[in-house]
């Protein structure tokens, strides 16, 4: 037993580490979704969403860290022995893109009910016929965070999505989540 | 179904049809109960206090006529469909009422609405449905000045191929342009090997070239130098102007854009591709709003062949795929 639970404890803070970068981007005002890159144990990579200073829609998380690990030099061959944590489900788009880069495998925190391509919308990530390798992914850590931080998020009005609506009627839902433990 | 093409000077292009297009006749089982004219709002309130109601099935018409003569006074009325009771438990709820003998059967009816007139036109003979012609589905019909301008976004894309042959395979090229103001607003090949970053495809470059100029535009008017992006802005060929609707609601209302209309990333604007996005370029292009997509490669494993992401009903945007054929001077 003793074995097992230190991996799991390394699960853990890696989506510690997510859950940091999420909330550094909701703090500037991105919806926050965040992750880090863990190779041989450490993190080489970390990133959050930036669509919105970017004016640019596929500035997700996963995309940014990738850019910022290949320019600091990462190799692109280490992928193949890289794991992804990210606190929410990879979109369509991502989950492509970490296909193309031949990640191994795929840690997320929520599904993702809008765009995701592991499960939620489309299942991208062992679909055999398209490009790239494919790769396993499991959701459900951390997960009641990841939405917690979601839901924060949309309390707010994304000033940077067309035609925001009013939202003084809503009402930040935190009793269906477990937030204590995991 | 017949295919929509457009012929744009060099190019033959064609629509490609969304998924409602492409459905056949899916067919479920209801029960109907067969009765004179005259007692259709009796059963119907019957059915409506004792039966369970039909879902999903809104399009299907509740009565129709036994036969095709015009004064037969049988009719048959919808109860309720197969799949919430089976026969028995029908057959207990009737006993004992005056529909309890009313010819009790099992008829197919269409399971999806029709979205072309084609299938209302074949589905509605294995029962009468409602027909609403989607808006979205409009003859293609490009005037003079839209096809040249799509011939000469495609024959951009295929010189910046050319420009790009490197090591024996054709590269792929991008190009973005603004369907109001008919320029290109964007333009790349793919870009994969110059950086070594395997994400850098033609149309991630292209919509990080929008996004950039963007970011500066935004900079500048912050500057006060440039107040809004008002009408004299879209004579000059370096600003572009994402659009808040779709080209055909701009040219049908000739619609000024203003400033209330909100600029968001590529939102309306058209992507020219020589080869079909992968999935990860059409997500993509699908977060960045575009208006309309045309390509000229098929790809196997791209996003619009192998997912339809064009028009995924999950998704928040939806765009026109469009495939184009480059005819050669014998098809001319």
């Amino acid at each position: 037993m003793a074995e097992n639970k230190a991996p799991q404890q390394l699960r853990h803070q890696h989506m510690e580490e997510a859950l940091k970068m999420a909330e550094e981007a909701y703090q500037v005002g991105e919806v926050p979704v965040g992750c880090v890159f863990v190779f041989e144990g450490k993190v080489v990579g970390r990133g959050r969403n930036e669509t919105n200073i970017s004016k640019n829609g596929t500035r997700h998380a996963e995309l940014v860290a990738i850019d910022r690990m290949l320019e600091g030099g990462f190799k692109l061959e280490d992928f193949r022995k890289t794991q992804l944590y990210v606190t929410v489900e990879p979109c369509i788009m991502c989950a492509s893109a970490l296909r193309q880069m031949n990640i191994e495998r795929v840690i997320y925190g929520c599904a993702n009910d809008r765009f995701g391509g592991c499960e939620s919308v489309l299942r991208i990530c062992d679909n055999p016929i398209l490009d790239g390798s494919r790769y396993p992914a499991e959701g459900g850590c951390y997960r009641d965070q990841a939405v917690l931080m979601l839901r924060k998020f949309y309390m707010r009005e994304n000033s940077g999505a067309p035609k925001p609506k009013k939202k003084a009627n809503r009402v930040l839902k935190t009793q269906d989540l477990k937030l204590k433990e995991q | 179904m017949a295919s929509e093409q457009v012929e744009c000077g060099d190019y033959l292009v064609e629509r490609i049809p969304v998924v409602e297009e492409k459905q056949q006749l899916v067919t479920e089982d209801v029960y109907t109960a067969r009765i004179e004219a005259t007692q259709t709002s009796q059963i119907l309130r019957f059915a409506a206090k004792t039966l369970p109601n039909l879902n999903g099935i809104e399009h299907v018409k509740r009565v129709r006529r036994e036969s095709a003569e015009p004064n037969g006074k049988w009719l048959l009325v919808i109860l309720c469909q197969c799949k919430m009771m089976d026969r028995d438990k029908l057959d207990a709820h009737l006993k004992g009422t005056e529909w309890e003998d009313s010819q009790i059967s099992v008829n197919k009816v269409p399971s999806y609405p029709p979205y072309t007139r084609d299938q209302f036109e074949q589905w509605k003979t294995i029962w009468p449905v409602a027909y609403r012609p989607p808006v979205k589905l409009k003859k293609l019909i490009f005037n003079q000045e839209e096809e040249a301008y799509i011939q000469a976004c495609l024959l951009e894309v295929d010189e910046l191929c050319h420009q790009n042959y490197s090591t024996g395979s054709r590269s792929v090229a991008v190009v973005i342009g603004n369907p109001v103001t008919r320029n290109t607003v964007a333009r790349s090949t793919d870009r994969t090997r110059e950086t070594g970053n395997p994400l850098r495809h033609a149309a991630m470059c292209c919509i990080a070239q929008v996004a950039q100029g963007e970011v500066e535009r935004l900079a500048t008017r912050e500057k006060g130098t440039l107040q809004t992006r008002n009408k004299s802005d879209l004579d000059d060929d370096n600003i572009h102007l994402p659009l808040k609707r779709t080209h055909e609601e701009y040219d049908s209302e000739k619609i000024e854009p203003s400033e209330d209309v909100a600029n968001y990333l590529c939102e309306g604007l058209d992507v020219f591709s020589s080869k079909e996005p992968c999935v990860m370029c059409t997500m993509a292009l699908v977060h960045s709003r575009i208006g309309r997509l045309f390509f000229i490669d098929e790809s196997e494993s791209g996003g619009i062949s192998h997912y339809s992401m064009h028009c995924i009903k999950a998704l928040n945007h939806h765009f026109t795929a469009f495939k184009c054929v480059r005819l050669t001077n014998a098809e001319k």
